[in-house]
């Protein structure tokens, strides 16, 4: 069996990663920081610092505390830039601190992890397996943002 | 991040605050439906996630009407508008570590939020994108989006006003809605009252010396107001 890149933080989740998540050889797109050597910018949003997912305030579960150890990826470029941009306009002081301000674009295969089927609106998610290393594989291609250029202080 | 301007609360004074929906999600909650149950209802809460640093969230928190809930999230308004001009014109504004723990919380006025905070004036809702789940939207549909919550609401929003149970002669029949005069009159008077016990129930003395000026404008306000039954239009 494979282990995954997140084993030890998962290995008691019920259906974690769920079973119909399978590997995959697409395409892919993540919202990611203009430094290219940021740690956060192939790091699943329970492995980042501040997170919003255990807050006892909402419902923690198992289904998103798994989620948590997945990276959030988009099929396409458009999909990707529509959804920065739904999320810009909702949170513009400080969304790009969060997930950074670019995309960057790479090909996952069947050894890089499991994949779920993506949504309506393009997003899925990725558990990686223990010895992937996604930033060499993806290229950093512009600005996330089509509304207009993230300045870092609107 | 920026200073809060505000009075520190030594504990968040909402409890128990329930979770109905996460409105906008993506790899965690950025705005999030809440409710606070009490004797004489429920009032609903917003959750919006509007900074971060190396150690901390902030929350943004403040209470929203029926109608403000079922306006987003059937396209009549923004969220910048519903953050911009808060029914109880103040917000609570704290940050939050990983282990859930406030390290700071405030009670800050409408005029001291930096408005660095509000959306963009095209926030609109969009289910497609919001990330929202197939179960949480249909508890949003059940509350906010069907024709006898929207009356319900309108019900209560009288009876909460007046203090009493209303007379079944001043019902507007059903499918009929308050005019939107009334609607506004009753939602306004509503905060108001909420505000005043907010102040002087939960809150405590802290800020009655703070804000003397405000708790005389709501009592004036509230001894001026004019009856219920004339605000019912068919």
């Amino acid at each position: 069996m494979t282990a995954f890149k997140y084993q030890s933080e998962i290995q008691n989740l019920p259906n974690c990663p769920p079973a119909n998540y399978q590997q995959v050889r697409i395409q892919a797109f993540r919202w990611v920081f203009e430094d290219e050597n940021h740690s956060n910018n192939f790091r699943p949003p329970l492995v980042i610092s501040p997170h919003r997912r255990k807050d006892k305030r909402f419902r923690g579960n198992d289904r998103m505390t798994c989620a948590g150890y997945a990276l959030s990826l988009f099929t396409t470029l458009e999909q990707a830039k529509k959804r920065y941009d739904f999320f810009y306009v909702n949170s513009p002081n400080h969304f790009p601190k969060s997930v950074g301000t670019h995309i960057a674009q790479g090909l996952l295969e069947e050894p890089d992890g499991v994949a779920s089927k993506a949504d309506n609106s393009g997003h899925f998610e990725l558990h990686e397996f223990a010895e992937t290393d996604l930033k060499p594989k993806f290229q950093w291609l512009g600005l996330a943002i089509q509304e207009k250029k993230y300045d870092g202080n609107n | 991040m920026e200073t809060i301007r505000g009075t520190q609360l030594s504990k968040f004074p909402l409890e128990p605050l329930n979770i109905v929906a996460d409105l906008l999600y993506y790899d965690g909650p950025f705005l999030s439906l809440l409710e606070l149950e009490h004797d004489s209802g429920e009032s609903y809460y917003f959750y919006y996630w509007c900074n971060l640093d190396e150690r901390c969230n902030r929350w943004l928190i403040f209470r929203v009407t029926r109608k403000q809930i079922t306006g987003y999230l059937t396209g009549k308004t923004t969220l910048r508008e519903i953050i911009s001009h808060p029914i109880d014109h103040y917000y609570f504004l704290g940050d939050m570590d990983n282990d859930s723990e406030w390290q700071q919380l405030y009670l800050v006025m409408f005029a001291d939020l930096p408005h660095s905070y509000w959306p963009k004036e095209n926030s609109w809702f969009n289910r497609e994108l919001s990330g929202v789940s197939e179960a949480d939207w249909k508890i949003l549909e059940q509350r906010f989006l069907t024709d006898s919550s929207y009356y319900d609401d309108r019900v209560s929003e009288i009876e909460v006003v007046s203090g009493d149970t209303i007379d079944e002669d001043w019902l507007p029949k059903r499918g009929q809605r308050l005019s939107g005069v009334a609607q506004t009159e009753l939602t306004n008077r509503i905060s108001r009252e909420t505000l005043e016990q907010v102040l002087t129930e939960v809150i405590g003395k802290q800020l009655e010396t703070l804000l003397p000026k405000l708790l005389e404008e709501i009592v004036l306000k509230t001894l001026a107001k004019p009856s219920t039954a004339s605000l019912i239009a068919n």
